[in-house]
């Protein structure tokens, strides 16, 4: 048995590499002048396994989620934090042993992973794989907010930094120590791989698991359990994410940023796209390869957080290695709920008095309102109104990315960052007229999106989502930070006065031109909506293959949908920066993009009204948090109401709460038309074919139908 | 049959007709192929930018000179350009 695991580890190409590059460390460390003993000291490179290990282990739980739901759970860091904050608040706040709180806190990761699949994941089993992915989304806020409570209710919400266990003795290995703790982790991993290998390889219910990832139905037909098989891996993830941040939380420490955490699982994310989203043997490798060149840059680049941008890096590289190769298991993954499409006025209705008049006056008095409440409100109010309207600016990006094209940005506030370092560095130095500047953060925003979007879109999956965060996290830590580029980051920027009349240093100023901006862009993206662009792009999201069976590029076509919204993108930095009077680190935080993302699907993505109307609300309660709430309530709150509100919509209303506008809409349009005796198909359709409230057909419209039919 | 005009009684089409009537050129006339909006839109953009620069009122820039701790003081003109 020996001699065959070792004939078949020497034909494995990645054990080859593996050996060779140890080897060539070894031989290459002991040659006089060698650069190594002071570049790549060994307490490096074990560091760097150490870290690298926790990275596979993250990256092996989420490579588990997507054999078996072909979905990227970004819920994962969350499931194994809010179980975590038991082990800790047990271990740390009432003094229980720490291996008795391991095993406490690995049982309620598994029994709240097994509780997800049943409460959340079932729920969306006949929704498209892009849907139940946003869901984790939510699903992460809301597990943030339980993992906040229990912290309070165990007394760890204030804890912040290492944890000493009883294993935390250290040895030391020039120029780190190295403890116990982490001694741990390496152990752990290889004994978690080898139990998934075994579970996945050679258990029944792995085989079935694998089967039923390929094709649900036809696993049903053959009588598996499906359901109870996804419990049961759902289980399983959060048990292996709960032992991921136990035995990492020691020496990482316990991360104040709950919820969607960027931070903490880029790595597992990188490192699974190296695998591939499939290979748990290459995740191990990977994730020690890239544990060792995160820390070997750490120790020579003094640039810092340099190791975010190779987080990037890597997974650019990856994916253009990669080729477009999709399972049939695949085939669901790109589409956007269709019952969630909101449809215009018809024709037929949108010219009477009844129908036109009332949208019009609704429209007056709403900007009157808003003129007449700008002019009176409080200069800090009209602020938060200017970042509103930019927010809802990147919302209508992300309608055009995800309502149009089906694809998902998790890092669009990256975009929106260069789009203001480029702008407010122009303004700054060059004192460059405010209509040259806004322009070119609008090409800066095309060209992100182009050097982003061919390697991420080329290849079907949900690759854009993991690459955008990647740049994000890199855009936020290593590009905005002043001490890496001085030069380059606008931190005071002098505002302009526009056309040498209106004085942008005044907030209702700054405010009516970016609600201008913001007008400006939903008339261009109306407009392009009714181009053949624009329905090629509808076109391609709902089947892609269909769409490439009459000659639609539709690479190109996703690849133009992105550039369109990193444009707009673009330009809210720009006018961002002008609101804010500056931009640097932590301006835009990773975590807006997962925001401003659930916001506008909050609102509905289907409809640009929907996606502003989202994030204004949330802006507004904000805003309201911000006066009457602090601290880890606020926090609770915010990341409660998002992540719930979040699943309700994406499971009740597909097409967000624009969906139940839109209801009241057609009602009101219904009512006209049986007034004016007109037959509209497309209402009583949508009224008979509809789950909204198709019972109720009255007779005399369907007389109308009958009676124009006969 | 099509409708006639003024409610009038409707007239018969001959297949000659509904021909021409498919053949027939739109009305619009097209400047610049087209793209006259686009052109107007451009001229007024440059014009906006010579005669109405929204540009920041007079301030000084600070820079780190090279080689020193000292720093050089420029001054950003209304004009667009960065005066020594």
């Amino acid at each position: 048995m020996t001699d065959a695991v070792l004939a078949r580890l020497r034909g494995d190409r990645v054990t080859q590499v593996v050996v060779a590059a140890v080897a060539a460390y070894l031989l290459l460390y002991g040659v006089p002048g060698s650069p190594l003993p002071d570049r790549v000291p060994p307490g490096v490179v074990v560091q760097g396994i150490v870290y690298g290990t926790s990275y596979a282990l993250l990256a092996m739980g989420l490579i588990l989620i997507y054999r078996t739901t072909r979905i990227v759970n970004f819920a994962y860091g969350a499931m194994g934090a809010m179980p975590g904050a038991v082990t800790v608040g047990l271990f740390v706040g009432k003094g229980v042993s720490w291996w008795l709180s391991i095993v406490i806190g690995v049982v309620v990761g598994a029994l709240a992973g097994a509780a997800v699949e049943l409460l959340v994941v079932r729920r969306f089993a006949r929704s498209s794989r892009l849907v139940l992915t946003v869901a984790t989304i939510g699903l992460a806020q809301v597990l943030g907010a339980i993992g906040l409570v229990v912290g309070v209710a165990l007394g760890t919400d204030t804890l912040l930094g290492n944890v000493d266990t009883p294993i935390s003795g250290s040895v030391f290995i020039r120029p780190y120590p190295l403890r116990g703790d982490h001694i741990l982790l390496l152990a752990v991993a290889p004994v978690v791989l080898a139990a998934l290998g075994w579970f996945l390889l050679r258990t029944d219910a792995g085989r079935a698991v694998r089967a039923a990832a390929e094709n649900q139905d036809r696993a049903l037909l053959l009588g598996v359990p499906v359901r109870r098989l996804q419990t049961l891996v759902w289980g399983v993830a959060g048990g292996l994410a709960t032992i991921t941040y136990v035995t990492r939380v020691p020496f990482t420490g316990i991360t104040p940023d709950p919820g969607l955490s960027a931070s903490t699982i880029l790595p597992g994310l990188a490192v699974a796209v190296m695998a591939r989203f499939s290979s748990l043997p290459t995740a191990l490798w990977a994730g020690i390869g890239l544990g060792i060149a995160e820390w070997t840059i750490r120790w020579n680049v003094t640039a810092e957080s340099a190791f975010d941008v190779t987080f990037l890096v890597v997974i650019l590289v990856a994916l253009l290695v990669q080729k477009n190769t999709t399972s049939r298991a695949d085939t669901g993954e790109s589409s956007w709920d269709g019952a969630g499409t909101l449809k215009p006025i018809p024709a037929v209705l949108k010219r009477l008095p009844e129908v036109r008049w009332p949208s019009v006056g609704a429209a007056v008095v709403g900007f009157v309102a808003l003129v007449v409440f700008t002019v009176n409100a409080a200069p800090s109010t009209v602020v938060s109104m200017s970042f509103a309207v930019v927010w809802m600016l990147v919302a209508v990006s992300l309608v055009v990315l995800t309502g149009w094209g089906g694809n998902i940005s998790l890092g669009h506030f990256g975009i929106v960052g260069v789009g203001a370092m480029v702008a407010g560095e122009l303004m700054l130095k060059w004192n460059v007229d405010l209509f040259l500047a806004l322009p070119a953060a609008v090409l800066v925003g095309a060209v992100v999106a182009v050097l982003i979007g061919i390697p991420a879109l080329r290849i079907r999956g949900f690759y854009l989502a993991v690459t955008t965060l990647a740049f994000a996290v890199a855009l936020d830590s290593y590009f905005l930070n002043p001490v890496n580029f001085p030069d380059y980051v606008p931190s005071t920027i002098i505002r302009p006065v526009l056309w040498k009349r209106f004085d942008l240093d005044v907030p209702s100023t700054v405010f009516f031109s970016c609600l201008g901006a913001l007008l400006l862009a939903v008339a261009v993206v109306r407009a392009t909506r009714r181009t053949r662009a624009g329905r090629v792009v509808i076109g391609t999201r709902d089947n892609e293959r269909a769409a490439a069976a009459f000659a639609v590029a539709t690479t190109r076509v996703k690849l133009q949908t992105f550039v369109l919204s990193g444009c707009l993108a673009g330009l809210a930095g720009g006018l961002y920066v002008l609101t804010l009077g500056g931009a640097g680190q932590g301006t835009f935080k990773p975590i807006m993009s997962i925001e401003v993302f659930s916001f506008a699907v909050i609102g509905g993505l289907g409809s640009i009204a929907g996606a502003m109307s989202g994030v204004a609300l949330f802006r507004l309660l904000d805003f309201v948090l911000a006066k009457n709430a602090s601290g880890t309530a606020a926090t609770v709150l915010r990341l409660g109401l998002t992540g719930s509100g979040l699943l309700f919509v994406l499971y009740f209303l597909p097409g967000g709460l624009w969906q139940f506008v839109h209801r009241q809409r057609d009602r009101y349009l219904r009512w006209v038309a049986e007034r004016r005796g007109l037959l509209v198909p497309s209402l009583v359709a949508d009224r008979r074919d509809g789950s909204d409230d198709g019972a109720d057909v009255p007779p005399d419209e369907t007389s109308v139908i009958s009676g124009a039919l006969s | 049959m099509a409708p006639g005009n003024n409610g009038s009684a409707p007239e018969r089409l001959t297949a000659v007709d509904v021909m021409q009537l498919v053949r027939r050129r739109p009305r619009n006339v097209l400047l610049l192929r087209g793209f006259a909006p686009l052109a107007v839109a451009v001229v007024l953009y440059l014009l906006m930018l010579a005669l109405a620069p929204s540009v920041a009122p007079e301030h000084i820039v600070e820079r780190p000179a090279a080689g020193g701790g000292t720093v050089t003081t420029t001054t950003a003109t209304t004009s667009g350009s960065v005066a020594p």
